[in-house]
């Protein structure tokens, strides 16, 4: 097969994260090439680095045998590389047929829009796509679905000779994931090339000829799809040992119930979630991103609204409409966001460590009792080893980990009963992650009902009692700490099991 | 009943119905509001407002806000005023200098608030302060009277019997309709206030694009000086002190959305209208300055919000004509 893109030796390393280590593809003419790997495991990186949206540290770039270099998406789109980003890169307020015919509508001789010509270019273009979608319709009238479909078919419409895509079923139906693959079927027999990442390993076999499989940041292996398994893909991309980094697991006989949610459901979100927690008991949730994991924790703790369902707390049922209901039976929530939601980050270590339960240290006229609020803020500091030069530095000069470890000891101020951990260990070093682990056995020895989502395999492993599985918002298994493996849990994750049975 | 709903949810229809409303009671209230000669006043009143909102509503619509004109306005009358009364310059020669004036103030908005990475509400604010400094600095404070004879014919002439302002606001609008409607540089401020990324991802230049939003919002400013100091035949460092947000309130009443993205030159001219109808029927109605301000802030309040909520109207319309 005639060559039509070659990566070689690109490497790309971001403050920390040598997120793309010295890797090297290349794509076929009419290929469609797959890129697995676990979340951070470089993929993302590595196409926008081909698409222009970012620049290599080192490494090139070669199309059609000539060495190329990009500043811009723009750039790699008039070279003939295109990209369907994650998130929609549509303008709502515009109609369909100006997003895809974006800054390069038909003009004529004063520069001036041809809308006539515009609007027949968008029918004809959307026919050819048997896409029965009116071009003056506004794109935010449109559904997810429909926008995602337009997207790619924007991309589409700049003829690119290579057409890299990051997850592009991610919000599509069956019947619109099936018009995608019969039109990418199309596309290639007249020769246009796929970069196609995924997380759904079914997908692979139905679409792809070829598939890559990335690993922090390092090539791992390049196979034919037809001489693969989804096993082998899946041991592939984990390939990793587990240390004992999350300290020996202490065999402990549980105690009472402390949570039970039954048939939680969010429209659109996630449906029919039942599970119990039990007092010193560590659950954790595994799961793709978007498979619901947050969206569930959320829900329980009040932020979102949830549709129907039922929330007991040690054996009595409770009603949370607001995180504030949710506090106050002493259920904490952290965060995955620590940045955006969790830390006043503008603020002192002291204001945050009170911030959730301030009234303890308020008098009757609800002034703050300055002496209490001190003493408290060193001691926290302290038992959870936060490295701080004072309580009353700025939190946002404080590391990742050290941020993290502030979040942890914010909310054991209201002496949680249940705590719901939300990625805790993201972008956190492993010396402050061994002391979070800490804390967590910590908790859990002393009777708090722990549930922890991680995208991290190993950590759930390391950690948890029991691991629930989520695919798409619903709970796809459930695994036994005997039977912990990162396979059968990444098969549970990319709703393999169902596959299989069926 | 289609029709209806459908009206309700098109995006003229609560900027329009907000001034039909204001005309209405306008109207009602004092016969003298449809005299021709009442007419032609309103015209003259709109004129300056209307004129400087097209600048506004570029700006607007790419996401951004311009706090400044109304200083831009004061700075180019007392200028102007300046050039041709004090130094002597032809009156064509300070009216084209003052214009070069408007657009180097929008080029410092501009530029701070892109290259400059700093919002443009702060930006603004501040050039919002500077250019009425410089306003009173080079008049030291006091207003510049009888400029020159040959300014007010440019405002106080008739073409057909019509006042010239009216020829100046519909063909600087249907300039800054055909701009925005039917060039690609138009487009693409849309798509940049519509959503920044997406418009960067498809190659438009986003700073530059931002930028000339904030010169032509500096010409508009200039050209409203300009007839303000036709009008007065006068120039002021307080002159023009309610403009900068009366034109952010004709943006808003005629739907253009602080976000960016939504609003059009035609809805903006209603807003405009809207504006400037409060004012002129309370005027005949020799309603006192404070009850006007606050009749103002009232129908921005209504406009703003009828258009927000117009799907739920134009629902609650679908269902009734359904259920008869």
């Amino acid at each position: 097969m005639e060559e039509v893109l070659r990566a070689e030796n690109i490497s790309k390393s971001f403050p920390g994260v040598l997120a793309v280590d010295n890797v090297s593809l290349s794509l076929g003419h009419g290929e469609i090439l797959a890129l697995v790997g676990e979340n951070g495991a470089g993929k993302s990186t590595l196409t926008q680095i081909l698409g222009g949206a970012q620049r290599p540290d080192s490494g090139r770039i070669i199309l059609e045998g000539k060495t190329v270099s990009f500043n811009s998406p723009a750039d790699a789109i008039r070279a003939g590389i295109s990209m369907v980003f994650q998130e929609l890169s549509l303008v709502g307020s515009l109609s369909v047929a100006e997003n895809i015919f974006a800054n390069r509508q038909p003009v004529g001789r004063l520069n001036n829009v041809q809308w006539k010509a515009l609007y027949q270019e968008a029918q004809d273009f959307l026919s050819r796509f048997d896409l029965d979608l009116d071009p003056r319709i506004l794109v935010k009238r449109l559904s997810m679905g429909q926008q995602q479909i337009l997207e790619i078919l924007k991309a589409i419409s700049t003829h690119p000779k290579v057409l890299i895509l990051d997850e592009p079923t991610s919000s599509l139906t069956e019947n619109e994931i099936a018009y995608l693959f019969q039109n990418i079927r199309k596309l290639q027999e007249q020769g246009m090339s796929f970069i196609y990442i995924t997380h759904k390993l079914s997908e692979i076999f139905q679409i792809a000829s070829r598939v890559i499989v990335m690993r922090d940041g390092k090539y791992i292996a390049s196979r034919n799809v037809s001489e693969v398994s989804e096993n082998d893909l899946v041991s592939m991309m984990v390939g990793r040992q587990i240390t004992n980094l999350y300290g020996a697991a202490v065999e402990k006989p549980l105690g009472a119930e402390r949570l039970r949610v039954e048939s939680l459901s969010r429209k659109g979100v996630f449906q029919d979630i039942n599970f119990q927690l039990r007092a010193g008991e560590i659950l954790g949730f595994a799961g793709l991103v978007g498979a619901g994991r947050t969206e569930v924790a959320r829900a329980i703790f009040g932020i979102d609204r949830k549709d129907s369902g039922k929330i007991y707390l040690n054996g009595n049922e409770i009603q949370i409409s607001k995180p504030e209901d949710a506090i106050k039976r002493r259920i904490a929530y952290l965060t995955e966001d620590r940045k955006g939601w969790g830390l006043f980050l503008g603020m002192t270590v002291r204001e945050n460590l009170i911030a959730p339960s301030l009234k303890r240290f308020a008098s009757r006229m609800d002034f703050l009792n300055q002496k209490l609020v001190n003493e408290y803020a060193e001691k926290q500091i302290e038992i959870y080893s936060i490295q701080t030069a004072s309580i009353l530095k700025k939190v946002l000069h404080l590391s990742g980990g050290n941020q993290q470890k502030c979040l942890v000891a914010m909310w054991m101020g209201i002496q949680p009963e249940v705590v719901i951990f939300d990625e805790p260990t993201r972008g956190v070093d492993v010396g402050a992650r061994a002391e979070i682990y800490k804390t967590l056995r910590e908790f859990a020895n002393a009777g708090v009902g722990i549930i922890l989502i991680s995208s991290d395999l190993p950590e759930l492993i390391g950690m948890c009692d029991r691991i629930l599985v989520m695919h798409q918002g619903r709970i796809k298994g459930e695994v036994q700490r005997k039977d912990f493996s990162e396979e059968l849990i990444l098969s549970y994750a990319a709703g393999l099991e169902e596959t299989q049975h069926a | 009943m289609e029709r209806v709903s459908r009206f309700f949810r098109s995006t003229v229809a609560g900027p329009l119905v907000a001034f039909l409303v204001v005309a209405t009671f306008a109207s009602l209230a004092t016969p003298r509001f449809l005299q021709p000669q009442n007419l032609s006043n309103v015209s003259l009143q709109v004129a300056t407002v209307a004129v400087v909102s097209i600048g506004a509503t570029l700006v607007i619509l790419t996401g951004g806000i311009d706090l400044s004109p109304g200083s831009t306005v004061a700075l180019v009358t007392c200028t102007l005023a300046i050039l041709v009364k004090n130094m002597g310059l032809p009156l064509p020669v300070g009216i084209l200098l003052v214009l070069l004036l408007g657009v180097a103030c929008g080029f410092v908005n501009g530029f701070f608030s892109t290259y400059g990475r700093i919002p443009s509400f702060i930006v603004t604010l501040a050039t919002m302060s500077i250019y009425r400094g410089l306003a009173f600095l080079i008049t030291k404070g006091t207003p510049i009277f009888s400029v020159s004879p040959a300014l007010e014919p440019l405002f106080y002439g008739k073409l057909l019997g019509i006042p010239l302002p009216f020829y100046y606001v519909v063909i600087l609008y249907a300039l800054g309709s055909l701009f925005l409607r039917n060039t690609v540089q138009g487009r693409a401020i849309y798509a940049v206030g519509g959503n920044e990324s997406a418009a960067r991802l498809t190659g438009i230049a986003v700073n530059r694009s931002k930028l000339l939003a904030f010169v032509v919002a500096g010409l508009t400013a200039a050209i409203g000086g300009v007839l303000l100091t036709a009008w007065l035949n006068s120039g002021s460092p307080n002159y023009g002190a309610e403009l900068g947000l009366q034109s952010i309130a004709a943006a808003v009443i005629g739907g253009a959305s602080l976000v960016g993205g939504y609003g059009s030159m035609i809805a903006t001219l209603v807003g405009a209208l809207t504006v400037a109808v409060v004012q002129n029927g309370l005027n005949l109605l020799a309603v006192p300055a404070s009850w006007q301000e606050i009749t103002l802030g009232i129908v921005i309040v209504a406009a703003v919000g009828l258009d927000m909520w117009k799907s739920s109207i134009g629902r609650a319309f679908s269902k009734l004509f359904r259920q008869t």
